[in-house]
């Protein structure tokens, strides 16, 4: 089973010793009970806006969001381009910061917490995957994960990753001998490798066939099944919402709908 | 109003956003442009101030000095063919009393010619008036003199000619073109207090020193396209009966020559130093551009679709390149006018000119103007014509994404086991081998030029040590008016205070091996000196041999002679006896074109028996006082000089100039290696920050980050340092070779600390630069990073 076996050097929110604290309660518990799991909350956002610019160039991308996500959910995030589905992401991502109101990720107030911080809160406890894989060119797969793992206290092995992803035999290729569907692929290897408590996923459909969106899809709901990890999905196409056990509807910065999929589909069902 | 095409603007805001950049480049070129305006400019005023003063003052060509001649013998060198003009006058060295100077002074008496308005080495009065031909005791003496005693009109000093002590009185104050730089003889750097000219009316001089209707020195004036070396030869043809001791040029004057050897030195370092510095603006021109291409692919693109020409796209990346050396050029210029304004004043205490101007000539612009501009351009050409060559088709699409392979380090197995920030780090070098290269051998020029620069101190150390504490180590030289016999030793050693007395002897000669000749000395030193060593350049202690001749090798190689050949010596002085010598021993040597024989076998050659012109006295030092009042006295000295002056003197020469050059030295390094550092490092940056952002993201703190921008760059210096210490052990040893003159040789000897304080400041001028990239980290957009393409 997994833990947090790095302490989360922080001071925000109660002083270090407190948080810390509250991180090894928290995830010292075997995961792998989800009754247990799903009744805790992951992140609680209270009233959270954010506005890019000042004067007449101010642009609010969100308006007042409210939203609990509990551990172990997969949760898609839909909406129109400029709805503030990326915004919220970045700021429960550690990424950005808010303008007002609050995220609590566990017992914790990210909004509270300074750029080191928020450095160490991505570094041991979220797994990102972007749209454009962002894979560093100059690293074979198997280091792209290991520059992950090689953070971490006790991740998987490289190979594992690459291995839940069905690229066993890729390993050592360089980013650029990979077509874009393996790139992907690796970059959710390296989003897992180190076995976070969350996986925030920006479009990681959005830059691939269809084909090969539904095996970087099974992938991550895959690893959300085994991993019990919180994994939260953005994306603009609404068929992928069919695989989630919550599916978030945004619309002009703020929450529009919040459904509940009765019976979720597994991603090789999908189709587009 | 100036109305800027969009591309100029665009160019401008691309600057602006590079200024970082730009401003290290044109550092870089302002260097070059500095040092080349510096050294060229100061040339040329020198040697400009120096033509136009010996023009106006007929400075001679040829100059002889002789025992005594008959005046009538002036009339046969009138007529020697070639000679336009021909001044005959009386020259002693003499001993000169201060009042309140307990050390004696030399000076050098010379007569005054009959019309100084026509005579050849006329002198330039500064202040007061020349001497009244009917009074005796009236002298002019020489500006440098006078300044360093606070002498005025008016003053007097006393000098000991012919026994006799005289009271002199000054009337004026006097350049001369035969004195630009005053040195006296056997020294090494000058000392205007204690050894100065003075010119007296010939009959009061003749009367004093018994010469009347005779002279002892002549200079000459040769005819437009005479032939110096005939003159020469006749010269001496006419002399030799009357003890010659050979005629020279102006190449053998003593001010003369050393005022060559500084505009030499000029010409060195205008040829050295700028060269490095265009070299390397040009390669960091070269990566700028090149990457501004990389990243403007879609706006070179675009240009080309909306019709502009491929040449008009190149031109305009050329334009950066001119821009940047425009900057340079302005930097260079008013820098360079400083520094050359600052060496011509430190020039005027040493060189005395009636007229001494720093001015730039507009070609000295021009030229640097043109180097600074071609090599830019020649970096920037080389970049552009990868954005000549991109179709607007494909320059519009995005890149190709970077390929990547394992290094050849790794293939080897030498890279170990590292982390995958180290494989970024090592693949990213190994992408860009030329760049990389680039940027080790630009850090490595910084360091190779501070290394080679800063040698001097090493050399001067050297020289130093071997001159003052081994070659030289009497307190004081007792010159005798004429030859003694030996034991004058008992003598000298009963003067007061002498703890011990070794003698000397030194006959001018002329040497001749085939067709070469040479005129030169050779020093006649006893068996077992234990005050005179003499040491070669790898400071290993040479004896003269017992027989035969032993030659410094820079005049063995005047004369193309090797160890066991056999030379002509023509003997230029008492008897005059011509021999056949065989060179024993080659020595190599810093300073002067020296021969050294033992005194006796010397004393055999010249048949002479055994004699001495000077004894090496090292002394009591509380008893100083009491040698030099009862030196003063002595009829039979002629000089003394001191070893401790010379060496004080030499100190402050060099504590006077060095700190001043090592500003300048370090402070061109350092803005080699900062501007060399911090290019790489921007670019890096610039092409990383996608990764680098990426890596934030992925939970790397920003140390942890820059760790691979400043790894990169540490990796390169590091290489850079090793490459550096071998490139200024060259360039330390060409300049070395520049730097060599006739007169002296720089002893080559690179102290380990040398090697490890240029390789600190390399190193902290690299640590600065990557500091300034390193807050760029800062800034890094996370959120964009997400959302777009590398």
């Amino acid at each position: 089973m997994f833990y947090v076996k790095v302490a989360f050097p922080s001071d925000c929110d109660g002083g270090p010793s407190e948080f810390v604290g509250k991180l090894m309660e928290t995830s010292i518990e075997p995961m792998a009970d989800p009754t247990i799991a799903e009744e805790r909350v992951a992140f609680s956002v209270r009233g959270l806006t954010k506005v890019y610019g000042t004067g007449a160039a101010q642009v609010h991308a969100l308006r007042g969001v409210d939203l609990d996500l509990h551990e172990g959910e997969l949760v898609v995030l839909l909406g129109p381009s400029g709805s503030g589905k990326s915004t919220l992401l970045n700021i429960m991502g550690g990424l950005d910061r808010a303008t007002g109101g609050t995220v609590r990720f566990r017992d914790n107030e990210l909004t509270a917490c300074n750029d080191r911080e928020l450095t160490t809160y991505r570094r041991h406890h979220v797994g990102f995957i972007f749209q454009f894989y962002n894979l560093i060119p100059s690293l074979t797969a198997r280091e792209n994960v290991a520059l992950v793992t090689e953070l971490v206290a006790e991740p998987m092995p490289p190979a594992e990753a690459l291995r839940i992803v069905g690229l066993a035999d890729r390993m050592d290729h360089f980013p650029a001998q990979l077509s874009g569907g393996e790139q992907q692929r690796v970059a959710v290897a390296r989003a897992v490798a180190k076995r976070p408590e969350v996986l925030l996923c920006d479009e990681p459909t959005g830059a691939l066939d269809s084909a090969t969106g539904i095996r970087v899809l099974e992938a991550l709901a895959d690893i959300n099944q085994t991993l019990r990890t919180t994994t939260v999905v953005i994306t603009h196409n609404a068929a992928i919402a069919a695989m989630a056990d919550h599916v978030i509807r945004f619309a002009d910065g703020k929450v529009a709908s919040t459904e509940t999929n009765p019976t979720k589909r597994k991603a090789s069902e999908l189709s587009w | 109003m100036i109305g800027l095409s969009s591309l100029d603007l665009k160019l401008l805001r691309d600057m602006w956003r590079r200024r970082g950049q730009v401003l290290a480049i044109a550092l870089v070129i302002g260097s070059a442009v500095a040092t080349l305006v510096m050294a060229l400019a100061a040339l040329r005023s020198l040697s400009d101030a120096r033509e136009a003063y010996y023009d106006r003052n007929r400075f001679a060509h040829v100059f002889v000095d002789m025992k005594r001649a008959p005046e009538s013998v002036a009339a046969r060198l009138r007529a020697i063919p070639g000679a336009a003009q021909v001044d005959t006058r009386i020259a002693r060295f003499v001993t000169i009393d201060i009042e309140g100077e307990k050390e004696p002074l030399r000076g050098l008496a010379l007569s005054l010619p009959r019309r100084n308005e026509t005579a050849l080495n006329a002198l330039v009065l500064q202040h007061g008036r020349f001497p009244d031909p009917d009074r005796a005791n009236e002298v002019v003496v020489h500006e440098a003199f006078a300044t360093a005693n606070g002498f005025l009109p008016g003053s007097s000093f006393a000098a000991i000619m012919n026994g006799r002590k005289q009271r002199l009185v000054i009337t004026g104050i006097v350049l001369s073109p035969e004195h630009i730089y005053v040195i006296g003889p056997g020294e090494i750097v000058p000392d205007n207090k204690r050894y100065g000219v003075f010119w007296m009316g010939r009959k009061a001089l003749a009367a004093i020193l018994n010469y009347e209707g005779a002279f002892n020195s002549a200079t000459l004036r040769l005819l437009r396209g005479a032939s110096v070396d005939d003159v020469i030869a006749a010269v001496d043809n006419v002399l030799g009966p009357y003890g010659a001791t050979g005629a020279y040029g102006r190449d053998e004057q003593a001010s003369h020559s050393f005022l060559e050897s500084e505009f030499g030195q000029l010409r060195a370092m205008a040829g050295v130093i700028p060269p490095i510095f265009l070299l390397v603006s040009a390669f960091l021109l070269y990566t700028v551009i090149s990457r501004q291409i990389e990243t403007q692919r879609e706006e070179v693109g675009l240009l080309k679709a909306f019709g502009y020409s491929n040449a008009a796209v190149g031109w305009h990346f050329v334009k950066f390149a001119i821009v940047v050396s425009v900057v340079g050029l302005a930097l260079g210029w008013s820098a360079g006018a400083w520094f050359g304004y600052s060496i011509t004043e430190l020039y005027r205490e040493y060189f005395r000119f009636p007229v001494l101007r720093f001015t730039i000539a507009p070609d000295i612009f021009l030229m640097s103007a043109g180097v600074a501009v071609a090599a830019s351009c020649g970096g920037a050409l080389i970049a552009t014509r990868r954005a000549v060559r991109l179709t607007p088709a494909v320059a519009m699409a995005p890149p190709q994404p970077a390929t990547y392979r394992e290094s050849l380090f790794e293939r080897l197995g030498l890279l170990g086991k590292v982390n995958a920030t180290g494989y970024m780090i090592v693949r990213h070098i190994t992408r860009f081998p030329a760049r990389s290269g680039m940027t080790v051998i630009g850090i490595a020029l910084s360091l190779g030029l501070l290394i080679a620069t800063m040698q001097f101190f090493d050399s001067i150390t050297l020289m130093i040590d071997s001159f003052f504490f081994r070659a030289q180590r009497q307190d004081v030289t007792v010159r005798f008016v004429e030859l003694r016999a030996d034991p004058v030793r008992a003598e000298v050693a009963r003067l007061p205070g002498v703890l011990k007395t070794e003698l000397r002897r030194g006959v001018g000669v002329k040497f001749t091996h085939g067709p070469r000749d040479r005129r030169g000395f050779i020093l006649g030193v006893d068996a077992g000196s234990d005050l005179s060593q003499q040491v070669d350049a790898k400071g290993r202690t040479i004896v003269v041999p017992p027989s035969g001749l032993m030659l410094s090798r820079r005049l063995a190689n005047h004369l193309d002679v090797e160890q066991g050949d056999i030379v002509q010596i023509d003997f230029l002085e008492g008897r005059r006896a011509h021999r056949q010598v065989r060179v024993t021993r080659l020595i190599d040597e810093y300073v002067g074109l020296a021969a050294y024989m033992e005194r006796s076998a010397l004393n055999r050659l010249t048949g002479d028996g055994e004699v001495a012109d000077s004894a090496w006295l090292t002394i009591d030092k509380s008893q100083g006082d009491a040698l030099f009042a009862r030196v003063k006295e002595t009829p039979g000295v002629f000089t003394v000089s001191l070893q401790h002056r010379a060496y004080e003197k030499f100190r402050e020469l060099l504590d006077q100039n060095m700190m001043t050059m090592v500003f300048f030295y370090v402070g061109f390094a350092a803005v080699i290696a900062f501007g060399v550092a911090f290019n790489a490092s921007r670019i890096t940056l610039s092409e990383r920050a996608h990764e680098l952002a990426t890596l934030r993201v992925l939970g790397y703190h920003k140390r942890e980050v820059a760790l691979i921008l400043v790894g990169e760059l540490a990796l390169l210096a590091l290489a850079a340092l090793v490459l550096g210490c071998v490139i200024g052990y060259g360039l330390a040893a060409l300049m070395i070779e520049l730097f060599t003159t006739d007169l002296y040789q720089i002893p080559f000897g690179l102290a380990p600390a040398t090697y490890g304080w240029s390789s600190i400041v390399v190193l902290v001028s690299v640590a600065v630069s990557s500091a300034f990239v390193v807050r760029r980290i800062q800034t890094l957009d996370l959120v964009r990073v997400l959302k777009t393409r590398d």
